[in-house]
């Protein structure tokens, strides 16, 4: 593997504007938006309208107005059209196409997350007909096991309310660490599972549901959380809540059986909750479109391997979290809109689309990434001309699971639905041992022909911290160039916007001896922004 | 005829000018703007005045 990789110019101009400072202010919001020419400004403009069509949408919904004024992270969803405009900076033709086509499903899914949300909420819309199908799923845990239950629904109540919401605005959580904080807890832990606590603790999660089930995933943090959430939920609320403890030395043979037993009472406790029986015939057809899923993952991957990548950034990351975990196979939309991204992956590679007016470096994305709450992803790009070709969150599965309705597969399930959830994102490589975090980085920087790797450096992640030793000694022996740049998630009073661009910059320019491609957004005064 | 032609012309105008209004709205930002300067203050005041049963 070599440390030097070929420059690529884009030989199309890319159409509107050349430079993208302008945009940025030092307030909330953007100047303004990005003129993309006209034929690309008029489709923006239309997803736009869509955008605030499933807004509007939302909003008709039972027990919504009651919910805007009742919960604190409601205010966020009116930001949803700024983070459009985040995931598409200075994107043109199939790349604008596929992120609209792949964000916007995911705008609508989060946005029936919420409808539900408060129409089942006990204090909103209290449809007790809705809550007694529902059953709450950690947010940090693949709906695997909710598979076999066509009739029931799952709900991540942490989803609107914690991890959408701070998608959408980068000061959503500060609130919450706040409280979770002033009632004891150390500030050293994810503020990702500390928000969800101080949301429990302040009351601000929807009430609903028969029953829920919370996973051990991913770290001493999220076990901290789920600890007062279930027992907020059970002796407050009387939801009786089912612990399913997947192993953390997942590639170990002797620890799969356990996890499949595990599964097996994780859904005769929701049967017996809900009085919903497992039904099989789902659980396969769910299981095919979990295998399409998988293939059409490694199919962009392999896209993305190829000097035209096409599919790539934050919604890359974000549509295959949607799909893969929060989905799991049960929804029949997402194989369409797989195939509609698929069509513009492929017409973008036949025409040798560019998403930046140069490709200087092949980049693999590792470790505990924001890049969900800043646009970093898209200007790594459009200000240095690296393309970010996968990220660490998207390199789960890479086996299919047994799709056919036999006796011997009926066995199989069970592990598979054990594998899924072990192998959820995050969780795969951040547990497992060094195998699963350090050696499958340079394969990924092998597979994707990378000569450059962006390690997200949580601050508060005890499971990467332990291993900055091996990544830099393996990554100078391998000649790959390594940039380290450290966050605190989603807490941007520890390390801001520009305080994470600026590592970037300066490994840029002393490492490499580069100049920005587009050096009107080398700083930007967005660390006040939504 | 005349008629329809007069009400195609008056639809005609009307959905240009709600194009031309929606598109200056999304163009300058303005829907976010109106959002981050009058409706999150407001909500935000909301929230911060409500009771709350916080617990561990």
């Amino acid at each position: 593997m070599a440390n030097k990789c070929e420059k690529l110019v884009n030989e199309k101009k890319r159409a509107g504007e050349q430079t993208l400072g302008a945009l940025y202010s030092e307030g909330k919001v953007r100047r303004r938006r990005e003129w993309r020419g006209f034929k690309d400004t008029m489709y923006d403009f239309s997803r736009w309208l869509y955008i605030w069509s499933i807004m509007i949408d939302t909003s008709m919904g039972k027990g919504f107005v009651k919910g805007l004024f009742r919960y604190r992270w409601m205010v966020n969803y009116l930001a949803v059209p700024h983070m459009m405009d985040k995931f598409t900076i200075g994107l043109r033709d199939e790349a604008l196409r596929m992120t609209h086509v792949a964000m916007n499903y995911v705008a609508k899914d989060i946005a029936l997350t919420v409808k539900r949300c408060l129409r089942g909420d006990r204090r909103c819309g209290n449809d007790t007909k809705l809550s007694d199908q529902t059953v709450l799923v950690d947010e940090n845990s693949m709906a695997a096991f909710m598979m076999g239950f066509p009739t029931l629904k799952p709900l991540q109540r942490e989803v609107p309310t914690m991890f959408a919401a701070n998608l959408i605005n980068q000061y959503s959580a500060i609130h919450y660490i706040d409280v979770a904080q002033q009632f004891g807890m150390p500030g050293d832990v994810c503020p990702m599972p500390e928000t969800e606590a101080g949301i429990s603790i302040e009351d601000d999660l929807v009430v609903m549901g028969r029953c829920a089930v919370q996973v051990n995933t991913t770290c001493d943090g999220s076990l901290m959380g789920n600890g007062l959430i279930a027992k907020r939920l059970e002796r407050e609320y009387g939801i009786p809540t089912f612990q399913l403890v997947a192993p953390m030395r997942h590639r170990m043979e002797d620890v799969q059986k356990y996890a499949a037993e595990d599964m097996k009472a994780a859904i005769a406790f929701i049967e017996e909750t809900t009085g919903a029986k497992w039904d099989w015939k789902a659980y396969f057809e769910a299981a095919k479109r979990v295998n399409l899923t998988t293939r059409n993952r490694l199919e962009w991957l392999d896209i993305n391997a190829t000097p035209y990548p096409q599919f790539v950034g934050a919604v890359f990351c974000l549509y295959n979290d949607t799909n893969y975990m929060g989905n799991s196979g049960r929804s029949t939309v997402f194989p369409k809109m797989d195939a509609k991204i698929m069509k513009l992956v492929h017409q973008g590679y036949e025409r040798k689309a560019m998403m930046a007016p140069e490709y200087r470096h092949r980049c693999v994305v590792w470790g505990v990434q924001p890049q969900y709450v800043i646009d970093m992803l898209y200007w790594m790009m459009q200000c240095w001309g690296v393309v970010p070709l996968t990220d660490m969150l998207s390199m789960v599965i890479k086996k299919e699971i047994a799709e056919e309705d036999t006796p011997e597969n009926r066995e199989q399930a069970y592990y598979d639905m054990a594998y899924l959830t072990e192998n959820m994102i995050m969780r795969n490589h951040t547990h497992g041992g060094v195998e699963t975090m350090v050696d499958e980085l340079w394969e990924a920087c092998e597979q994707m022909n990378a000569d450059m790797v962006m390690l997200w450096e949580h601050m508060a992640c005890k499971a990467l911290e332990g291993m900055h030793g091996q990544f830099e000694e393996q990554a100078r022996k391998r000649g790959i160039n390594l940039v380290w740049v450290s966050h605190d998630l989603c807490d941007p009073r520890v390390a801001s916007r520009q305080a994470i661009r600026d590592q970037f910059n300066q490994y840029m320019r002393t490492v490499m001896r580069e100049e920005p491609l587009d050096p009107t957004i080398e700083v930007i005064t967005d660390n006040n922004a939504w | 005829m005349a008629l329809a032609f007069e009400i195609l012309g008056i639809v005609l105008i009307v959905l240009a000018v709600l194009f031309v209004l929606l598109f200056i709205i999304y163009f300058f930002n303005l829907d976010m703007k109106f959002m981050v300067y009058v409706v999150a203050p407001f909500l935000e005041k909301i929230y911060d005045k409500r009771d709350k049963n916080q617990y561990v």
